[in-house]
């Protein structure tokens, strides 16, 4: 809850103080529990936040198997920084999404050095699902990566996950503005290279 | 298709089964970070436990027998206890050879005579002095000191012999 007080008219002299209340976040309740290392409360969180953080890392990383072992290692290390976590809801699930992002990019630095094949190209055959839903489109695919990084983060994160300016700010560590730039010109690239369909 | 359909593909759910892989993964480290303590947390416990346990250890073994698990440790204490008058006369002795080893030296503060101190006279049965009994008068204190007598080196000069006048003539 923040409180502001504004001035009403100069002559007057009268100030009026407007509360504007912040929703809770769904997140808030189990922050607590996170902090204790509470088993029920990171299978609540877990459960809340899981598609999100995958269809994220999915969106980045072009592969569903890797995306998925970076979202567990994102509540691996979630276990490590529970006790020094600050915030509330919100704090943490733009916490897990900066985790995943970083996991992201250690993906790419891991990919560049061992020059390999990039992994949306290599069709997973142990996965017993269809091959389609496992895999990005190659022409999202080649749309995503013509993206600078950070770009292609707060795109995905805004028409993806469905981030606001705020929370996308947050996970990239910038500001509203600057979160809205990135979006809005991703956006623009992307209608270029795979059509417009407003 | 067009963009938004295309980022529309992007969005996955993960499986039951998947969940339930990273929920067995996420109780175990849960598990393992409950149960370890930070290095420096468990060295600070053993620390406050060893200074909480030893004097109970000492009490217990003051009054342990021989065959007692703890007339060991009742041994050891005893030995300590020994020891440690030996090292302090040992150390005595030591300042006492370095203050009085060398001669020509002026005493100490410590070792000289206290002027001040008056010796009080032996009285007869009768209150009389004893003629054998001296009174030191303060600030009068005669203190000799051995010095050792100056040793000159010895100075030979040898006189050359001169030779006889010789007359002429």
């Amino acid at each position: 809850m923040s409180v502001s007080a504004l001035p009403q008219t100069a002559s007057s002299g009268v100030w009026i103080t407007s509360v504007t209340h912040t929703p809770p976040h769904p997140l808030d309740v189990h922050i607590d529990g996170i902090r204790a290392r509470s088993n029920t409360a990171f299978a609540a969180v877990y459960h809340a936040t899981v598609d999100d953080l995958a269809s994220f890392a999915f969106a980045m990383v072009g592969d569903r198997r890797t995306a998925e072992d970076i979202v567990q290692q994102t509540f691996v290390e979630l276990v490590k920084a529970a006790p020094k976590l600050k915030g509330d809801g919100r704090s943490l699930r733009s916490w897990l999404f900066r985790s995943v992002r970083f996991g992201c990019l250690d993906e790419y630095r891991r990919r560049s050095r061992n020059r390999e094949v990039p992994h949306h190209s290599v069709p997973d055959i142990s996965v017993e699902d269809d091959p389609l839903q496992n895999q990005l489109g190659p022409e999202l695919e080649t749309a995503l990566s013509m993206l600078g990084s950070r770009q292609r983060a707060a795109v995905l994160l805004a028409n993806v996950v469905g981030l606001t300016g705020e929370e996308i700010a947050t996970v990239l560590g910038t500001t509203r503005r600057a979160a809205y730039s990135l979006v809005e010109r991703g956006e623009s690239r992307l209608r270029e290279i795979l059509g417009d369909d407003s | 298709m067009r963009w938004r359909e295309h980022l529309g593909r992007a969005r996955i759910e993960v499986d039951a089964a998947t969940r339930e892989r990273h929920l067995d993964t996420i109780d175990r480290v849960l598990g393992e970070a409950r149960s370890h303590r930070t290095r420096p947390g468990r060295i600070l416990a053993v620390a406050v436990s060893l200074v909480l346990l030893l004097p109970v250890v000492a009490f217990a073994a003051e009054r342990s027998a021989p065959g007692d698990l703890l007339y060991p440790v009742r041994q050891a204490m005893e030995r300590v206890n020994i020891r440690l008058p030996e090292l302090d006369s040992a150390s005595f002795d030591s300042q006492l050879d370095e203050g009085s080893g060398s001669s020509g030296t002026i005493p100490t503060t410590d070792q000289r005579p206290n002027p001040t101190t008056t010796t009080e006279p032996e009285r007869d049965g009768e209150g009389h002095r004893s003629p054998t009994t001296s009174t030191t008068v303060p600030g009068r204190t005669e203190t000799t000191l051995p010095r050792p007598p100056p040793t000159l080196p010895p100075t030979t000069t040898t006189i050359p012999e001169r030779p006889p006048p010789t007359r002429p003539g």
